[in-house]
C-alpha cells in the first residue's frame, strides 16, 4: 500500500464519505488511489469547477452534517485557490480537513513548478497545518488532523502531502492504524459549581438581563438546553448572525439579531441591559458596534469553549470556559436544584411583542398586495416563508440580500441557515448549497444570492448539472454591489465608485445553458406563482427577482459607531461626535 | 510593558514562524527570543513588548498545537538576559 492509498483508506475508516476536490500533478497518486473506492461506491468524489468552490462545498457539507468536511487540491494554484474557503472555515469555526498535494520533498525550496509554501500561507487561518515528510508518520498525522478538526473549538486543519510521500510504500499500515486509532478521549470543559453559583447570583440581581446567543450554541447542538434556560429565566434573547433560528421569529422572547443590521429591539435591549449572558459568541465588531460603548451598563457573563475569546474584545465579570451544551445543561440542572431561588428570577420582559411586528424601527417599503410597482426583497422573503418549512436549508452569499434574509426569513432552526458570517465571502452561497445538498439529500436547498456574489462562483452551475442537484437559486438583482453602494451613499456622499452592474449578463439565459428551468420576475403579483413553480420543478431551478436598484437595508449602525446609533430610511444622517 | 513567556513545543520546522506570526498579529513586538533544541522538544523563551494585556497573547499561544506553556510574567521593563 502506498501513502496515497493509505490516506484514502484512513479517511474512509474515519467516516468520510464525500471529498470535494480538483486534481492536478502533485496529487495524482491520491486520485489514482481514490478511483477504486469511488468505483466501489465506498467514497464519493465531487468534482467542483474551482478549488475555492471545493472548500466552500466541503464547508457546506460540514455545516449541514455537523461533521468534518474534506476538500482536496493539487499544489500551487490548486492549493492557493482553497485559501478563501479555509479562512472562511477558520472564522466560522467549521471542521474542515484540507488535503493539498505538494511537490516532492527533495524539490521543496528549489522554486520548482507549482510549488508554494502552503504551510506558511495558511498559518493564520488553520488550527494547525501538517506537512508529512516521512511516510512513517502518515497514519498518525491523518488521524490526528481529523480529530483536531472537531476537538475543542472546531476549525480547519491542513495536511500538505508531498508527492514522494504519496508514492512511498507503507508496510505496517494495520499496526499503525491500530496504534493510533484507539479512542483518545477528548477533554471537555465544564463550569465549576462556583461559576454556576455566581452566574445564577448575577442573574438574580439583574433587572434587565439579556441573553446573547452565538454560533457556539449551534456548533455544540445546545439549542434545546438554551431554549430551556431562556424560558426558565424569561430572558429576552438576541442572536448573532450565526445563531439565527434559535427561536421562531414571533416568539415573545426573541428580539432578533443584534449589530450593524440588527433589529432596533435587539440593539436597544443590549444597550440598556444590566446583564448580558453571552454564550458561544466572540463579540465581533459587526455585532458589538463600537466596542467601548457596547452594553455600557451591563455586567457580562461570557461562556466560550475557547479561552482566548474571554476578555479579548469585551471584559467580562464572569468568564467561563465551557462547551455551550455542557454549560447550559449544568446551569439548567443547577437551577432546578435551587427552585426557591429562581422564583425571583422571572424578569419583567419589557419586549413582549413579537419581533416581526417591529423587526425594524420603521417597516421596510412594501408592495406585498399590489400588482404593480417594484418587488421589495422583504416582501418576497415573507412570501417565500409561506412556501418553506424546517426541511428547507437556506444558503446565502454576502451583501444586502444576506441581511434581508437574516431580517425577514422565519427560520425554524439554527441549522437551516448557511452563511459566511465571520469572513463574509461573496461566492460562498452556491458551492455551500452544493455541499449541503450532498449532506442532506432529502432537504430542499435554496441559495439566495445577489447579482455580484452569484458571478463569483457561477461556474458551479456545472457541478449542479453534473450531479443533477435539485438546488433552487433565487437571485436578487439590484444591478449593483448593493451593500457597498449603500455605504457609498450613506458615508461617502453618494460618490459611487465601481458598484454599478448595469451590464450584467442575461442571467436566465446564462442558467438555461446549463439546462435548468429559469425565469425572471419584475412585479409583486408574479412572486407567489413564480415561487410555486420554482419548488414544483423536481430538478435545479433558477429565479431572478428584479428589485429596486437603490433599496437599502435598514436599520443600520454606521461602521465604528455604537449600536445605539441607528440610521433608518427616514433618518440617514448621524452625529459623528 | 514587557511580557515574558517560557514554553516548549514539538520539534517542527515552522514553530518559531508560527509563534512570531501570532505575536505580530496580536500586537506584540519581539524584544527577545531564544529557541533551544532539546532532544524531544523546542524550548522557547520569549519577551514581547506591547501596550496590550498579557492575556491577549497568552490565550493565543496556548492554542498552538501541543505548545506547553511553563510561565507567563509581566514586567515594566525588559529583564531578559541573552545567554551566549
Ligand atoms: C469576496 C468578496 N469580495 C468583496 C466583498 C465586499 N462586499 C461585501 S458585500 C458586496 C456587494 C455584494 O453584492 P451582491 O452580491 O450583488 O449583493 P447585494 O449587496 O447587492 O445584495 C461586496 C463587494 C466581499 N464581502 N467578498
Amino acid at each position: 500500500m502506498n501513502g496515497a492509498a493509505c490516506l484514502i483508506e484512513i479517511l474512509n475508516r474515519l467516516g468520510t464519505s464525500h471529498i470535494f476536490g480538483y486534481p492536478g500533478g502533485a496529487i495524482m497518486p491520491v486520485y489514482d488511489a481514490l478511483a477504486c473506492l469511488v468505483k466501489d461506491h465506498k467514497m464519493h468524489h465531487i468534482l467542483c469547477r474551482h478549488e475555492q468552490a471545493c472548500a466552500f462545498s466541503a464547508q457546506g457539507y460540514a455545516r449541514a452534517m455537523g461533521q468534518v468536511g474534506v476538500c482536496m487540491a493539487t499544489s500551487g494554484p490548486g492549493a492557493t485557490n482553497l485559501v478563501t474557503g479555509i479562512a472562511d472555515a477558520h472564522l466560522d469555526s467549521i471542521p474542515l480537513l484540507i488535503i493539498t498535494g505538494q511537490i516532492e520533498t527533495g524539490l521543496i525550496g528549489t522554486d520548482a513548478f507549482q510549488a508554494v509554501d502552503m504551510l506558511g500561507i495558511t498559518h493564520g487561518i488553520v488550527k494547525h497545518g501538517f506537512q508529512v515528510t516521512d511516510i512513517n508518520h502518515l497514519v498518525e498525522t491523518v488521524i490526528e488532523a481529523y480529530r483536531l478538526c472537531t476537538s475543542g473549538r472546531p476549525g480547519p486543519v491542513l495536511i500538505d502531502l508531498p508527492k514522494d510521500i504519496q508514492k512511498a510504500s507503507i508496510d505496517n499500515f494495520e499496526l499503525a492504524w491500530q496504534a493510533c486509532s484507539e479512542d483518545n478521549p477528548i477533554s471537555q470543559f465544564t463550569p465549576t459549581t462556583a461559576q454556576l453559583a455566581q452566574a445564577v447570583e448575577l442573574l438574580e440581581q439583574a433587572r434587565s438581563p439579556v441573553l446573547m446567543a452565538g454560533g457556539g450554541i449551534k456548533i455544540a447542538n445546545a439549542e434545546s438546553h438554551c431554549v430551556e434556560f431562556l424560558h426558565t429565566n424569561n430572558l429576552p434573547t438576541v442572536t448573532t448572525l450565526n445563531c439565527m433560528g434559535l427561536l421562531p421569529m414571533h416568539h415573545p422572547l426573541n428580539l432578533g439579531m443584534l449589530g450593524m443590521h440588527g433589529t432596533a429591539k435587539a440593539n436597544d435591549a443590549v444597550q440598556a441591559a444590566d446583564l448580558i449572558i453571552c454564550i458561544g459568541a466572540r463579540f465581533d465588531d459587526r455585532a458589538t458596534g463600537r466596542v467601548e460603548q457596547f452594553a455600557p451598563k451591563a455586567e457580562i457573563i461570557h461562556v466560550d469553549i475557547d479561552a482566548a475569546e474571554l476578555n479579548k474584545n469585551v471584559q467580562s465579570t464572569l468568564g467561563i470556559i465551557a462547551e455551550a451544551d455542557i454549560f447550559l445543561a449544568a446551569i439548567n440542572q443547577w437551577q432546578k436544584k435551587c427552585v426557591k431561588q429562581y422564583s425571583n428570577l422571572v424578569k419583567q420582559c419589557a419586549n413582549k411583542q413579537p419581533v416581526a411586528n417591529d423587526t425594524l424601527s420603521n417597516p421596510p417599503a412594501s408592495n406585498i398586495n399590489k400588482d404593480q410597482g417594484p418587488i421589495y426583497a422583504a416582501d418576497f422573503l415573507r412570501q417565500l416563508n409561506q412556501h418553506t418549512d424546517e426541511n428547507s436549508l437556506i444558503s446565502v452569499d454576502v451583501g444586502q440580500h444576506q441581511m434581508w434574509v437574516a431580517q425577514h426569513f422565519d427560520f425554524s432552526s439554527t441549522k437551516q441557515f448557511l452563511s459566511s458570517s465571520g469572513l463574509g465571502s461573496m461566492g460562498f452561497g452556491l458551492p455551500a448549497a452544493i455541499g449541503a445538498q450532498f449532506a442532506q439529500p432529502e432537504k430542499t436547498l435554496i441559495n439566495i444570492t445577489g447579482d455580484g456574489s452569484f458571478m463569483m462562483n457561477v461556474q458551479e452551475l456545472a457541478t449542479i448539472k453534473r450531479y443533477q442537484l435539485p438546488i433552487k437559486i433565487i437571485l436578487f438583482n439590484n444591478q449593483h454591489l448593493g451593500l457597498v453602494r449603500q455605504q457609498q451613499e450613506l458615508f461617502y456622499a453618494e460618490n459611487y465608485s465601481e458598484v454599478e452592474l448595469f451590464d450584467n449578463p442575461d442571467f436566465t439565459a446564462l442558467v438555461r445553458v446549463f439546462g435548468f428551468q429559469s425565469e425572471t420576475i419584475n412585479t409583486p403579483a408574479e412572486s407567489n406563482p413564480a415561487i410555486s413553480r420554482l419548488f414544483q420543478q423536481p430538478g435545479p431551478a433558477f429565479l431572478e427577482v428584479k428589485i429596486p436598484a437603490l433599496e437599502n437595508v435598514w436599520p443600520m449602525v454606521p461602521p465604528g459607531a455604537p449600536n445605539s446609533t441607528r440610521l433608518t430610511a427616514t433618518k440617514r444622517q448621524y452625529d459623528v461626535s | 510593558m514587557f511580557h515574558e513567556f517560557e514554553f516548549n513545543t514539538p520539534i517542527q520546522p515552522d514553530m518559531a514562524e508560527r509563534i512570531l506570526r501570532i505575536m505580530r498579529v496580536r500586537g506584540f513586538e519581539v524584544a527577545n527570543l531564544q529557541v533551544i533544541r532539546r532532544s524531544n522538544c523546542l524550548e522557547f523563551r520569549l519577551q514581547g513588548e506591547t501596550q496590550r494585556p498579557i492575556t491577549q497573547l497568552y490565550g493565543q499561544l496556548e492554542k498552538v498545537y501541543k505548545l506547553k506553556l511553563k510561565s507567563a510574567t509581566e514586567h515594566k521593563k525588559s529583564q531578559l538576559q541573552c545567554h551566549s
